[in-house]
């Protein structure tokens, strides 16, 4: 009968009045929608072989079954990979601090402790990314590439806090062991892909500080080395170090590893267009090693032969690099990267990297971002500027086939977090209108509504909006926790309650209704429960913290025809399936 | 004093109560905030379940999921096109291709001789599947399945004929899935090769294209030949046999764990074929023809 607003209670980081919100019946029905499916997970997950604690990765929603990595012969393993379980562990522990139920955050524990005992490397890489799994028939760990596949995490960030209170040994060895394997101290090459061979260094970041690998040439602009001997310095697989370090010197009061992930994290300010601000992929090429026989075959895009976009957009001249594309990775980019840069702002006083932070997004925006048709679009660009739209490939390469025509690319709404955080991290005022002013254009043409001027104070926002997207919820309920506007808190509802209406099927949370399986690193459950949690009086920041969607599973596999092999990713051939497509 | 507060404290209640009746709420902050709501907020009532979510009143269980897995089903292939419409695909066949191939580049297409129908298939050896990459991908994959899992045994046929104008160089056998398990190979100078297992070429990572047995026969063009091949994974064996007439000529037989040398699984299940695939290499432009392809059980008596 009544919504009772009470002035006068105060969190410790936001000197205006919070108030008490009213638990609705429809607030319950959303998070009843997440137990089911956890709930759901856990049953099923659990029910395939009851010897382990370990749960696959995704859950067929028709049969209950662990999805399945399909090999080219046939070979049908049905894999749990933690790195993309993360989402998941922050949901059970969420869940717990919503219910008061400790079992949820348990069974999380007890999945992460079967890991990480049975699971590392001796030398301290655990068995998971891009290209390890636990062959959940076997319990054997399962390679998707060689016999021998690397370790690789792109943006997966792990849920250390979790994992130190699980066991806090294995997790500093393994974080350790992160740089070893994919880090060389004495060039900064980045290998994306690390070797479980490569023996434990004790003396890890004992080394002394390189000079900076980005040097300029005469008209101040950054030279991008072209020496990596196949050691591409991805900036996902450099995101995932520097939290990584900024994680262990948090835990350890070591300094050293914070500087190396600084020094890290410079490389891609420095190898940055200093014009536009727009950033890079990676600071550096790779060495050519192949053949020119080998090479010769534009469909043999190993990065051996060089670098890759030099090759198939050669028109372009020398601003044609990897580093410089701004069309495709750039979640990696402008979302996962900034949104890493900012936390470790936030909680380890940098205040520069909300520079950096601010340069990047604020450049990208200047340039690529424009609005057609009612939707939010990036022009496709290098960072220099030069634009790429409207050219067609003369041949196939790395980046698609021949004769493809290189259109505006759709901006997905994960772009929201990082423009509202760094606008939130930035102080002065003057400082935020320009992007402020972006984001107010941004939100609107996604159908949330005008946030109205800077500050955000005096919104008209579309309470009944139609989208049902977690990364536009989160937005609102930052804006809520910021101004604690309630329209803002009322806004999340309504995606909450779309969310849970278009995406909540078969008692599972699933892309959409005819979509196959359920992802345990669907972003969904934990940014309804964040919700639920504020609804509560839960500060946010006593929350898991959402940072990244990013797992998959990269390797050989049966291709959809049934007769070929391909080389692809879990999301194109797995997760893309619908209820149809299987039988 | 007292007085005082009581005054305070009714300002506070008469204020709440004033928030309470109205549906639009301006919340003024003792610092510096307007909190804004615009929307209806008659019917906001706490609920039951805030406080207990996990309770039998608010949270009941899921029934289990009912869906039944369909049994998987066996069929054979008896193929000999004569059905199949004039200068089209036959149906029930794949085609391999993709964006980089010229129209026609590949094709595959039924034809009379007035005799009889079969398929003449083409390949211009100018593109190949883009993985395995630095393995010997051919241009053309022509193939058909069928499904003996339960039987985990079969026999395979097929008829392949090299014109003496424009003919290429043809590979006929069983594959499970990408991988091959049995096929024969007529080169180019017409000799003939049985080729064991390959490529799953990254996984094995031995540069694994399979091995080569090359026999004595030399064939001849615009002849046709009756290839036949047996497995059964209950004992890992697998043989190829030309067969002229009634006459079966070896050409290989031994033991092969089928699909299974780098498998996911070490001493797993050992999956089948389940597909009879033609191909005509990279590099190489020509014709071959296909006929009579058949796939039968396997019984104590064949």
């Amino acid at each position: 009968m009544t919504f009772v607003v009470i002035i006068g209670l105060y969190t410790t980081n936001n000197l205006q009045a919070k108030p008490t919100i009213v638990y609705t019946d429809e607030d319950y029905e959303r998070l009843n929608a997440v137990i089911h499916h956890v709930e759901n997970v856990l049953k099923y997950g659990h029910i395939y072989n009851e010897d382990t604690k370990l749960l696959p990765d995704a859950i067929n929603t028709l049969t209950g079954e662990p999805a399945m990595w399909v090999f080219p012969n046939r070979a049908k393993v049905p894999y749990s990979n933690l790195a993309n379980q993360q989402n998941f562990f922050r949901t059970l522990v969420a869940l717990s601090q919503v219910t008061g139920s400790q079992k949820y955050k348990l069974e999380a524990m007890a999945s992460l402790g079967e890991f990480m005992l049975n699971y590392q490397n001796p030398n301290g890489l655990m068995y998971w990314g891009g290209h390890r799994v636990i062959n959940l028939d076997t319990l054997e760990v399962q390679s998707t590439e060689s016999d021998n596949g690397p370790h690789e995490l792109k943006n997966m960030l792990p849920f250390y806090e979790l994992m130190l209170e699980v066991n806090e040994e294995a997790t500093l060895k393994f974080i350790k062991q992160l740089w070893t394997a994919h880090f060389e101290w004495d060039t900064a090459d980045l290998n994306r892909h690390g070797s479980y061979s490569t023996a434990f260094n004790t003396n890890v970041f004992g080394q002394n500080i390189i000079p900076d690998i980005i040097q300029f040439d005469s008209d101040g602009l950054p030279i991008i080395p072209d020496d990596s001997p196949g050691k591409l310095p991805f900036v996902n697989s450099a995101t995932d170090l520097a939290y990584a370090a900024f994680t262990l010197s948090d835990y350890t009061g070591d300094p050293a590893p914070k500087i190396w992930a600084e020094y890290l994290m410079k490389q891609y300010y420095l190898a940055s267009n200093p014009n536009t601000k727009m950033t890079v992929y990676q600071y550096k090429s790779t060495l050519v090693t192949k053949s020119p026989q080998e090479c010769a075959i534009p469909t043999y895009t190993n990065s051996g032969c060089g670098d890759r976009v030099a090759r198939q957009f050669r028109d372009f001249g020398l601003i044609a690099r990897e580093s410089n594309v701004q069309w495709k990775n750039t979640q990696a980019i402008y979302v996962d990267n900034i949104l890493m840069l900012l936390e470790a702002a936030n909680k380890y006083n940098i205040d520069y990297f909300v520079d950096w932070a601010k340069d990047y997004i604020e450049g990208y925006l200047d340039y690529t971002y424009i609005r057609i048709n009612g939707k939010n679009m990036i022009i496709p660009m290098f960072n220099d500027g030069t634009v790429v739209y409207g050219y067609t490939t003369p041949e196939a390469g790395y980046y698609g086939p021949s004769n493809m025509r290189i259109g505006y690319v759709e901006m997905p709404t994960t772009y929201l977090l990082p423009i509202l955080r760094t606008i939130l991290s930035i102080e002065e005022n003057s400082e935020k209108e320009k992007l402020w002013n972006y984001f107010r254009e941004i939100t609107e043409t996604f159908g949330l509504g005008d946030v109205g001027p800077l500050g955000g104070t005096a919104p008209n926002l579309n309470l009944e909006t139609a989208i049902d997207d977690p990364f536009a919820m989160m937005t609102m309920i930052e804006l809520y926790n910021d101004t604690l506007v309630l329209d803002y808190l009322e806004v999340a509802r309504t995606i909450g309650n779309n969310i849970v209406k278009e995406r909540y099927h078969r008692g599972f949370f699933v892309e959409s209704e005819i979509m196959l399986y359920s992802r345990l690193d669907q972003p969904e459950t934990l940014a309804l429960l964040i919700l639920d949690g504020v609804i509560r009086g839960i500060s946010s920041n006593d929350m898991p913290y959402y940072l990244a969607d990013s797992g998959y599973i990269h390797g050989y596999l049966l291709a959809d025809d049934g007769v070929t092999e391909d080389r692809s990713y879990s999301h194109r051939y797995i997760y893309n399936k619908t209820i149809y497509d299987w039988e | 004093m007292k007085k005082y507060l009581l005054l305070f404290v009714s300002s506070i209640v008469v204020f709440l109560f004033g928030c309470v009746m109205n549906t639009t709420i301006t919340m003024t902050s003792t610092v510096n905030s307007t909190t804004l709501y615009t929307g209806d907020l008659s019917n906001y009532e706490e609920s039951p379940c805030k406080n207990n979510p996990l309770s039998s009143d608010c949270y009941i269980p899921s029934g289990d999921l009912d869906f039944i897995t369909p049994n998987p089903i066996e069929y054979t292939i008896l193929e000999d096109f004569n059905n199949e419409v004039l200068n089209q695909q036959p149906m029930n066949w794949l085609l391999f291709s993709n964006s980089e191939y010229k129209r026609n580049g590949v094709y595959a297409k039924v034809i009379d001789d007035g005799f009889n129908k079969y398929v003449e298939m083409f390949s211009d050896g100018l593109q190949r599947p883009l993985y395995p990459q630095s393995a010997p991908n051919p241009t053309f994959i022509f193939s058909t399945k069928f499904n003996l899992d339960l039987a985990r045994s079969g026999i395979a046929y097929a008829d392949v004929m090299i014109p003496s104008e424009n003919g290429n160089s043809v590979s006929v056998g069983v594959s499970t899935g990408a991988v091959n398990v049995i096929s024969i190979i007529i080169d180019t100078d017409l000799s003939l090769l049985v080729k064991v297992g390959g490529p799953f070429f990254y996984y094995s990572q031995n540069g694994d294209g399979g091995i080569y047995h090359l026999t004595e026969i030399k064939l001849e063009r615009d002849a046709w030949y009756s290839f036949r091949f047996d497995w059964d994974a209950n004992t890992d064996f697998i043989s190829a046999a030309l067969v002229i007439e009634d006459e079966i000529i070896p050409l290989y037989s031994g033991k092969f764990h089928v699909s299974n040398r780098f498998n996911g699984q070490q001493n797993g299940q050992i999956y089948v074929p389940n597909v009879l695939k033609v191909t005509m290499p990279y590099g190489r432009s020509g014709i071959a023809y296909l006929d009579n392809v058949i796939v039968e059980r396997r019984t104590e008596q064949s």
